[in-house]
């Protein structure tokens, strides 16, 4: 190759890594913004690259608000159970409405979080799984919890009736599943 | 090229010093993060909350990728988790060029594929930052580095970069600018960052941070103050990367910010991850006097 050439190689090169980089700057300035005209507008041309790269991701840490407490509890009926025995309550995370900070146990609260973004998760992923932990169980009774953290301005202007003040205890979610004949439900 | 600005920004040689510290950074917190993994085997295993087939199912449509990069059965996960962090381990310091590069990184982001309801911000951040870290050439420093030796590259020469490097070192530096960016517009829709009530939510949450801070309401003037120069420092952050000057004062606040969030809030791995991306936005000749003086503060001659 004489020197000519290998010039040459090098700008096609550039030209060609130029293309490549203006079609990355806008998956980069746009992907962020799933809701925007333009990527509806686009979409077909850089979903599918974005995708694969892991780029459409969207850049919301502790926003658009920071979440409440919340937690799954759940309740499993043995099969055969005595009918006066009590089930006792078990919780996602563990800690209920504290923690979990351990990293590990972090990811559970973190698949909980994702869980419960869409409500059609908890019979398609978080039953099955419950029923496959416990496969001593005949019948579970899930629900999801928020306690809502007390107002800042009731906390500070009306202090003696800011936890009154505000809702105790929110039920997002009130299932009773069936382990025995449970089919996981597709996405 | 005939466009001088855009050959010069994106194609010249740069010095690889920061990019050298950012791989070395990044690797060993993903090492550690990767190594806390290993207790959440059952997470990434057929006895996961998502089975392997329905996980990328759990992509809405528009968002679901082509192709999963979990190439491995369930049975497989434990083997290729510790081969991915041997490999990871060997890629901090420097051994392997681009091709165990690549592979780490399909690996990677297999693992986040494979139970996308686990993932962490830091595992898909990092998953972005590798991308352009994989692809850069491995920066000479790193062949012959030793914090213990005098004559190391760290010290003595100004090695350059290849062209191709040099573009993905832009790109990174770009992409960590925009992801700041985005998490103040993110905020800014929040009626609680708005207001200035936010980080009363996260301090009042005992999910969120590990430590009573409830006393914080008797200095409640502290937390719109805060919320406010949290969302100016995120959407400012790309500005602030321009001028050198500025851009140092910036980098200050935001190591002292991500400090915050990690020791508070108990998560070091988000925190790590972007601050091991600062490195690229440092002079490498000013990198390179801190590691010099802080070698003779030590004394290794």
């Amino acid at each position: 190759m004489t020197k000519d050439d290998g010039s040459r190689t090098r700008y096609l090169i550039k030209t060609i890594l130029s293309v490549w980089i203006i079609y990355h700057l806008f998956c980069i300035v746009f992907m962020p913004n799933s809701s925007s005209y333009l990527l509806r507008l686009m979409g077909d041309k850089v979903l599918p690259y974005a995708n694969v790269l892991g780029l459409n991701t969207s850049w919301n840490f502790f926003s658009p608000d920071p979440a409440h407490i919340m937690y799954f509890q759940y309740n499993i009926t043995k099969k055969n159970q005595d009918p006066n025995e009590e089930s006792p309550d078990f919780f996602i995370p563990p800690e209920k409405n504290k923690g979990p900070f351990g990293v590990s146990e972090r990811r559970i609260m973190y698949a909980m979080r994702f869980v419960i973004i869409d409500q059609r998760r908890v019979d398609s992923l978080l039953g099955p799984w419950i029923c496959r932990m416990h496969p001593e169980a005949a019948n579970i009774h899930v629900q999801h919890k928020i306690e809502p953290i007390p107002m800042l301005d009731n906390v500070i202007f009306d202090p003696e009736n800011a936890t009154q003040s505000a809702p105790s205890l929110i039920k997002m979610v009130d299932r009773d599943f069936n382990c025995q004949d449970l089919d996981e439900v597709s996405l | 090229m005939k466009c001088s600005f855009w050959q010069k920004f994106w194609f010249d040689p740069v010095d690889l010093t920061g990019v050298a510290l950012t791989r070395m950074a990044l690797g060993l917190t993903l090492f550690v993060t990767y190594l806390f993994r290993f207790q959440n085997m059952n997470l990434l295993t057929s006895e996961a909350l998502l089975p392997k087939e329905q996980a990328l199912l759990l992509f809405p449509e528009m968002m679901r990728p082509a192709w999963s990069w979990t190439f491995w059965p369930d049975s497989w996960s434990l083997a290729v988790h510790g081969l991915f962090c041997l490999g990871l381990f060997l890629w901090v310091f420097g051994v392997g060029g681009r091709a165990l590069g690549v592979l780490l990184w399909i690996v990677h982001m297999g693992f986040l594929q494979r139970n996308y309801a686990i993932v962490f911000g830091a595992d898909v951040m990092a998953g972005i930052f590798l991308f352009y870290l994989v692809l850069i050439e491995t920066p000479p420093q790193m062949k012959n580095f030793s914090f213990f030796k005098k004559n190391n590259l760290f010290i003595t020469n100004l090695p350059t970069s290849d062209f191709i490097s040099t573009a993905l070192l832009r790109l990174l530096q770009i992409q960590l600018s925009v992801i700041y960016a985005y998490t103040g517009f993110e905020k800014l829709k929040g009626v609680t960052w708005w207001d200035g009530t936010a980080l009363w939510s996260i301090f009042a949450n005992p999910q969120m941070v590990w430590m009573d801070l409830s006393f914080i309401k008797n200095i409640s003037w502290i937390l719109p103050a805060m919320a406010f120069l949290t969302i100016v420092f995120e959407i400012y952050f790309p500005a602030a990367m321009l001028s050198k000057k500025v851009r140092y004062y910036w980098l200050v606040a935001g190591i002292f910010f991500h400090i915050g969030i990690g020791f508070l809030m108990s998560l070091w791995a988000f925190s790590l991850v972007i601050l091991s991306i600062y490195f690229v936005f440092i002079d490498p000749l000013d990198l390179r006097r801190l590691i010099l003086e802080m070698r003779q503060k030590l004394a290794f001659k």
